[in-house]
């Protein structure tokens, strides 16, 4: 068998003693061709973790038609296989990041506003309850994510990094599960512009101007989406509301300033920006993690908040031990 | 209490409430003038507003879910209106989908809020959308 119609997973995502729920395929050098590992109904078995944990350079392939099924699989084995400790951190964190994409993506597809709320509110949650056992150091986090520009991309990366200053400055989970989930669904507001395969956030076919005002209405546009939903609360709106707002009072829609502005809203704000730098555009490349951050320290006290600038900057900054 | 049967004629409200906004100098200015309002630059509007100043009594009616507020009757300065909406100055923020009862000298407006800005520390400019109208009768004053 060929790879084709086959596509790559991460071997150390296997866990053992649980079902993957399709076939896996191993690449043999010496056959140049895939071999069967791993039935729909079998288990993941030790020896068979094991044997992949000594062999990190194999090759595991399952079928593209099954990548939706693989992804249901992660996100219902994260809790176990975050607390794997064979297991690097790095991939610990990709899984994770590829788990919301995976449901996010799932609820866009929905079309329906009430899914992506639901789904915004079980990945804030995943992150309260999660987080602390996977780790996260914030240059794996910014090494391991995705870096396009496309909605659904923007939302996880910003979950992430507003889930790296919220822990930093020690909320609660409560709290924690809150912005995490306020900064997954902060762009509600431009769902128009964002279409399922990864489409920009900047559509080159959008007059400039039309798309200005769309960027300006966007904050309004997304909480006026969100306050008709059950279940979300006052830190999530506010998260969709003041995310551009500014301590200097020169944000958007209201133009708010310093502690005027929600805690979690300038958290969101230093995340949103972060991410905004780092990923690729159409028209730019993306900016490496440092030069980000130099942008952001200098943006500090008058575009950005100062304490959230300063526990990013530490996040990214230091290596944490696992 | 507004909505009482023996309730005070306007200028009684007006009294009860006295104006807590800390309008800025560059906007007392601004309400002596008269004539068309300028748009805003992120602002769609499909009416022409005018220029005019004067009191209005606020009574908050209903809150978007997630954002539970407490509704206190205010006093407030209408700032401009058109056929179809108006801005008024307030001392606090409000947020869209909000819906306020505005009380008038001579008519009473249901109206939802559209936008909200800060024009300095105790004073938001807050755009309204006009839900229903009832023009009161000038011999009473209701």
């Amino acid at each position: 068998m060929t790879t084709s119609g086959l596509v790559t997973i991460h071997p150390l995502t296997l866990v053992p003693n649980y079902q993957v729920g399709t076939n896996v395929y191993l690449w043999n050098e010496k056959t140049n061709s895939t071999v069967k590992f791993l039935s729909s109904n079998q288990v993941v078995t030790e020896s068979m973790f094991s044997f992949l944990l000594s062999n990190p350079s194999q090759k595991v392939f399952i079928q593209d038609t099954s990548l939706s099924s693989y992804h249901d699989y992660l996100d219902e084995h994260l809790p176990t296989w975050l607390g794997e400790s064979r297991v690097p951190r790095v991939l610990k964190t990709a899984v994770f990041a590829e788990s919301l994409h995976g449901k996010l993506t799932k609820a866009l597809e929905l079309q329906s506003v009430q899914k992506l709320v639901e789904c915004g509110i079980q990945c804030g949650e995943r992150f309260a309850t999660l987080g602390p056992q996977a780790h996260f150091d914030g240059r794996e986090v910014h090494r391991t994510l995705r870096h396009d520009s496309s909605f659904v991309t923007h939302a996880v990366n910003t979950a992430f990094y507003a889930y790296l200053i919220a822990e930093k400055q020690g909320h609660v989970e409560e709290s924690v599960s809150d912005i995490c989930s306020g900064a997954m669904l902060h762009d509600i507001g431009k769902i128009e512009l964002a279409t399922i395969q990864g489409a920009s956030l900047t559509s080159s076919e959008q007059s400039q101007d039309r798309a200005q005002r769309r960027e300006k209405a966007h904050p309004t546009e997304g909480f006026k989406l969100l306050c008709q939903e059950p279940g979300v609360t006052q830190t999530q709106l506010m998260i969709c509301y003041q995310h551009h707002e500014r301590p200097d009072g020169h944000g958007f829609p209201v133009g708010l300033v310093r502690d005027e502005i929600e805690v979690a809203s300038r958290i969101c704000a230093v995340a949103n920006r972060f991410d905004g730098l780092t990923c690729q555009r159409e028209e730019r490349p993306g900016m490496t993690r440092l030069a980000a951050m130099r942008v952001l320290v200098l943006e500090k006290n008058t575009a950005l908040d100062q304490e959230a600038t300063k526990c990013l900057e530490q996040r990214m900054s230091q290596t944490s031990t696992n | 209490m507004l909505g009482a049967t023996n309730e005070p004629n306007f200028n009684e409200l007006v009294q009860l409430h006295p104006l807590t906004i800390a309008i800025p100098p560059q906007v007392q200015i601004e309400l002596r003038e008269r004539g068309p309002a300028p748009t805003c630059d992120d602002d769609v509007r499909v009416a022409t507003r005018f220029r005019c100043k004067g009191p209005a009594i606020l009574e908050w009616s209903k809150s978007p879910l997630g954002l539970p507020i407490q509704f206190p009757t205010t006093q407030v300065v209408v700032r401009n209106l058109s056929r179809t909406g108006f801005s008024l100055l307030a001392d606090r923020q409000w947020y869209p989908e909000q819906i306020a009862q505005i009380y008038l000298l001579t008519a009473i407006v249901t109206a939802k809020v559209v936008r909200a800005r800060r024009l300095g520390s105790r004073c938001y400019d807050i755009g309204f959308r006009i839900v229903s109208f009832r023009k009161l009768e000038p011999a009473t004053g209701e």
